[in-house]
């Protein structure tokens, strides 16, 4: 209403409704309310953000579709969730590809990953904002520790329904377990599997340490939080704005990874003092592992994967 | 009000069923009647094949991943892409055939003429929902076909199309009831649609574009009330409130709506509730309950109030088998309805009772609301079955009191032989069956063999292995049985896709906040918070349906339970129960009007017998409330285990 009045045009105001799965304290839940402060303070109110977390808008498969319909605008994703939209963003799920977070932060500044997001913008309409993180994916199991590739042989992994993640385990002789990740505690406490890979937050928030005593550090995968936007809504704020939104994203990208890194430092610890052994694999047996694995990566161009590693 | 005229003995000779009969019926009528047919022919098709597959899959990852040390990862794929073509199938014929629950408390009392006219309403309102949602839907679809599953690379927008197509359909159903009131209440019926349409739309006119959430809300909470009361099934008083919400507040676009029914009904875990309508049918129509029926009767002849115990105790052990409450509720109610009416009973004490039982079953595993709990937050399922147990035990015994206290004033002569001897052996040899295979789902869940989820698709071997073995069993084998499964699986699943959407509208409009906000206001303490949901969730569960309370309330309850330092099962548990107490309740619960409704009985005449079994309850869930350990010793004592 009140299109016609005279005077001074107002300031065009635009709403951001801004869903996630994490609740708080996990950083991605806080990054989200982080970043509607930024900006509703950079852009002086023009834009407004509604923050929603713990799922509350809906699980991640239907968040990203609602970004990409443009019934929201922005949520924290995954690149195998945005892999059933655009396929070749799947190579940041790959096992191995990255070994610790600094090095993946510096990997999704590189062209290739830029022309990775690029890529996928213009074919569905999802534009990447920046890339927080869920953390280095480890293996925490209930029986005993894992030292070698031996004891892997038929160890029932729960993990994500996902070629790549089910190749990972089945490749080195484990049985992966696609399950929802609400009934991997039930699970492992029926012992209708043995193990969970999942990264250190999850592992610890979901209360897998009640349950399995033996986490092994492997580094098996860096899962990566990419934050997307709806590329049209995007392109329908003014220039000054946008350039708002990616620095904020930005931002409270860069602080969110530094607090992943020390957070997993304290749920390890925690864990530990409630009885749970940490073993890390040996650099020798990562590596029988990694080459067990390399045929995963083969659908997915050679380029852009030597580009993310630095060229090796 | 029955209209229906008994037809004459059809003595006319057979003609092949494609040529148009020449008994004045117009071609025209004989066309949309026989391709309505064909349609639901195909619809009967999908969901069959849907359910085989999906049943196929999840049964054979369990043997292979227990037997054979490997595991069918795609098996949950399978599951998530059949599932929308069994919940929206499934939803457009349960419409069809009218078994879609609405309020009708208010149509009811109204004089036949304004009955039929508010009827024909209702279905006008059907039929512009429908519409809305199916034109929406292309939205979804033209998005969804980029969209690859993860293993099999299968299209993802075919959930998308089996919604449009069942949403096609329901308008072909309410053109069709409106064409079978008459012209003179189709009218009627069209005017009343057309007023409230002119109403609402004025309402959004007046309000105007980016309307503020309160607003907003007004007009979808006024529309809501009407819908309601008007007896529109509560789907589509649900997809309505959605749709105008979205709409007036210009919030989000109308495609959300579609696009979270079907998200809704994606889930791998909800496999269950299809299986688990379909294993109870099974070994309903097996005939495993009969002996298990007549040997605890007997056992309770000489108890005061024995058949009235009987019945709890039969509710207890098999409202875990079926996925549905008005099944249980029909199946127990149907096997103990000679020896009850024979003792001196009435109906409607009968119907009391099985309400009342059955909103002690809400807790008993396997439980469809649990499943549904577990599944939309981040309780554990298998711990919701565990933690149910006790607590369900509990009310049932407090049931018993009741019915102990009242049949001492009201004697009641038994009628029933207790068994002796030989005669108690074989009973009890007979009913090992029905016993055991509610065991036996649970032992598989207990000792890892398998999920919940999976151990659905168990219980419905276990059915087929029952309906096959046993005599009775095998002569009820026919395509009949397949309606009531589509029809009740098909409601359920669609009722959790379209509260699904109408979350999505609350969350968006802060009713989280507001609930958090006045719990928070009355003591944010951990007991104010627990009296306040012994004492409001029934309130919300009367209003809203059962299912649709547990979908909205549960993600927005949980956390502030948490938050305050609750037990996570505690809390589940008593809000299962919580909004069970509200499903059954007189006057507006939609569990107690299907329960008069399956016995043959009126709401007023049962509900004043229900309250003080409603009472009860209501002193059990205090009592849920204020000794945590009842809910949590159990899954205490299997988790270490
Ligand atoms: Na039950
Ligand atoms: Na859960």
């Amino acid at each position: 209403r009140n299109t016609g009045s005279s005077g001074a045009a107002a300031a065009p105001s635009f709403t951001i409704i801004y869903a996630g799965q994490q609740a708080a304290p996990n950083p991605n839940a806080v990054a989200e309310t982080d970043f509607a402060k930024a900006i509703e303070s950079s852009s002086k109110g023009r834009i407004k953000v509604q923050v929603h977390t713990a799922g509350d808008l809906g699980g991640p498969a239907a968040l990203l579709t609602a970004v990409k319909q443009g019934t929201i605008q922005m949520t924290i994703t995954t690149p195998q969730s945005l892999a059933s939209y655009y396929a070749p963003i799947g190579v940041l799920g790959l096992p191995f590809l990255f070994d610790s977070l600094p090095e993946a932060a510096t990997a999704l500044t590189s062209p290739a990953a830029g022309q990775l997001a690029s890529g996928m913008e213009s074919a569905t309409g999802i534009k990447v904002l920046a890339w927080q993180q869920f953390g280095m994916v480890q293996l925490m199991g209930r029986d005993h520790a894992v030292t070698g590739l031996a004891d892997l042989k038929k160890l029932r992994v729960r993990t994500i329904a996902n070629k790549v993640a089910t190749g990972t385990l089945s490749d080195v002789g484990a049985i992966p377990v696609p399950l929802d990740g609400s009934e991997t505690y039930t699970a492992l406490q029926q012992k209708t599997i043995d193990s969970n890979v999942d990264p250190i937050s999850v592992l610890y928030s979901e209360k897998d340490w009640e349950i399995s005593k033996y986490l092994t550090i492997v580094n098996v995968q860096d899962n990566i939080a990419p934050v997307v936007i709806n590329a049209k809504f995007f392109d329908s704020l003014p220039k000054d704005l946008q350039q708002d939104v990616t620095a904020a994203a930005q931002q409270v990208a860069a602080d969110e990874v530094k607090q992943i890194e020390s957070l997993d430092q304290q749920d390890i610890t925690a864990m530990q003092k409630s009885g749970v052994h940490v073993n890390t694999l040996s650099p020798d047996v990562v590596a029988q592992w990694r080459s067990a694995t390399t045929k995963l990566g083969d659908t997915y161009d050679k380029s852009t994967v030597a580009g993310l590693t630095g060229g090796t | 009000m029955v209209t229906s005229v008994e037809a004459e003995p059809d003595v006319r000779p057979a003609r092949a069923w494609w040529r148009p009969p020449d008994d004045g019926t117009s071609g025209g009528l004989w066309f949309a009647r026989t391709g309505l047919r064909l349609v639901e022919l195909v619809v009967d098709v999908a969901f069959v094949a849907a359910l085989l597959a999906v049943f196929g899959t999840v049964l054979a990852n369990v043997i292979t991943r227990t037997l054979l040390g490997f595991s069918l990862t795609w098996s949950s794929e399978i599951s998530t892409l059949c599932l929308p073509i069994m919940a929206f199938g499934g939803g457009a014929r349960a419409y069809g055939v009218g078994r879609m629950p609405a309020f009708t408390g208010l149509v009811d009392r109204l004089r036949p003429r304004a009955k039929a006219a508010t009827g024909a309403a209702a279905h006008a309102w059907v039929l512009v929902v429908a519409v809305v949602v199916a034109v929406n839907d292309g939205v979804v679809i033209d998005q969804g076909a980029a969209q690859r599953s993860p293993i099999l690379g299968i299209t993802a927008n075919w959930a998308a199309l089996a919604l449009q197509a069942a949403m096609a359909l329901t308008a072909l159903y309410a053109v069709r009831y409106l064409w079978r009131v008459g012209r003179r209440d189709m009218l009627w019926g069209l005017g009343i649609a057309v007023v409230i349409g002119v109403v609402v739309y004025a309402a959004y006119w007046g309000v105007g574009t980016n309307a503020s959430a309160g607003l907003s809300s007004a007009v979808a909470l006024g529309t809501f009330v009407v819908a309601y009361l008007l007896g529109v099934p509560i789907v589509f008083v649900l997809l309505t409130s959605a749709l105008l919400y979205v709409q007036v507040s210009h919030v989000s676009a109308l495609a959300v709506v579609p696009a979270d029914m079907v998200s809704g009904v994606s889930g791998f875990i909800i496999v269950a509730v299809p299986f688990f309508v379909l294993a109870g049918t099974l070994l309903g129509e097996a005939g495993l309950m009969a002996p298990v029926s007549e040997l605890i009767s007997g056992l309770l002849a000489k108890v005061k109030g024995g058949l009235l115990h009987s019945t709890v105790v039969l509710m207890y052990l098999f409202s875990g088998v079926s996925g549905s409450k008005i099944a249980d509720v029909a199946a127990v109610g149907t096997s103990m309805r000679k020896a009850v009416l024979a003792a001196g009973y009435s109906k409607e004490d009968l119907a009391a009772t099985l309400a009342a039982s059955a909103v002690m079953g809400e807790a008993v595993p396997p439980s469809t609301v649990m499943l549904v709990l577990g599944s939309i937050t981040t309780v554990s399922i298998g711990g919701l079955f565990q933690a149910g147990l006790l607590p369900a035990a509990l009310l049932g015994v407090l049931l018993m009191v009741m019915i102990w206290l009242r049949a001492r004033r009201q004697p009641v002569t038994a009628t029933v032989a207790v068994p002796h001897g030989k005669l108690l052996l074989r009973k009890a040899f007979e009913s090992v069956p029905g016993v055991v295979v509610p065991l036996v789902i649970l032992v598989c869940i207990y000792s890892g063999i398998a999920t919940p989820t999976e151990a659905s698709s168990i219980a419905v071997a276990l059915g087929v292995v029952a309906l096959l073995v046993t005599r009775t069993g095998r002569s009820k084998l026919s395509p009949g049985l397949l309606l009531p499964v589509e029809t009740t699986a098909g409601f359920v699943l669609t009722v959790i896709g379209s509260a699904t959407a109408f979350s999505f509208t609350l969350s968006v409009a802060g009713f989280p906040n507001l609930i958090g906000s006045l719990f928070h206001t009355l003591g944010g303490s951990r007991w104010s918070i627990l009296l306040l949901s012994v004492i409001l969730l029934p309130i919300l569960g009367m209003v809203l349906e059962g299912l649709p309370a547990i979908l909205i309330l549960g993600p927005l309850m949980m956390p502030i339970a948490q938050s305050a330092g609750i037990n996570s099962l505690q809390y589940g548990v008593l809000l299962v129960l919580a909004i069970g107490l509200g499903t059954f309740a007189p006057p507006l619960g939609v569990g107690m009007f299907s329960t008069c409704a399956v016995s043959g009985t009126s709401v007023s005449e049962v509900g004043r017998r229900f309250w003080p079994y409603g009472l009860a309850i209501f002193v059990g869930l205090v009592i849920l409330a204020f000794v945590p350990a009842i809910t949590t010793v159990v899954p205490g004592l299997l988790g270490s285990g």
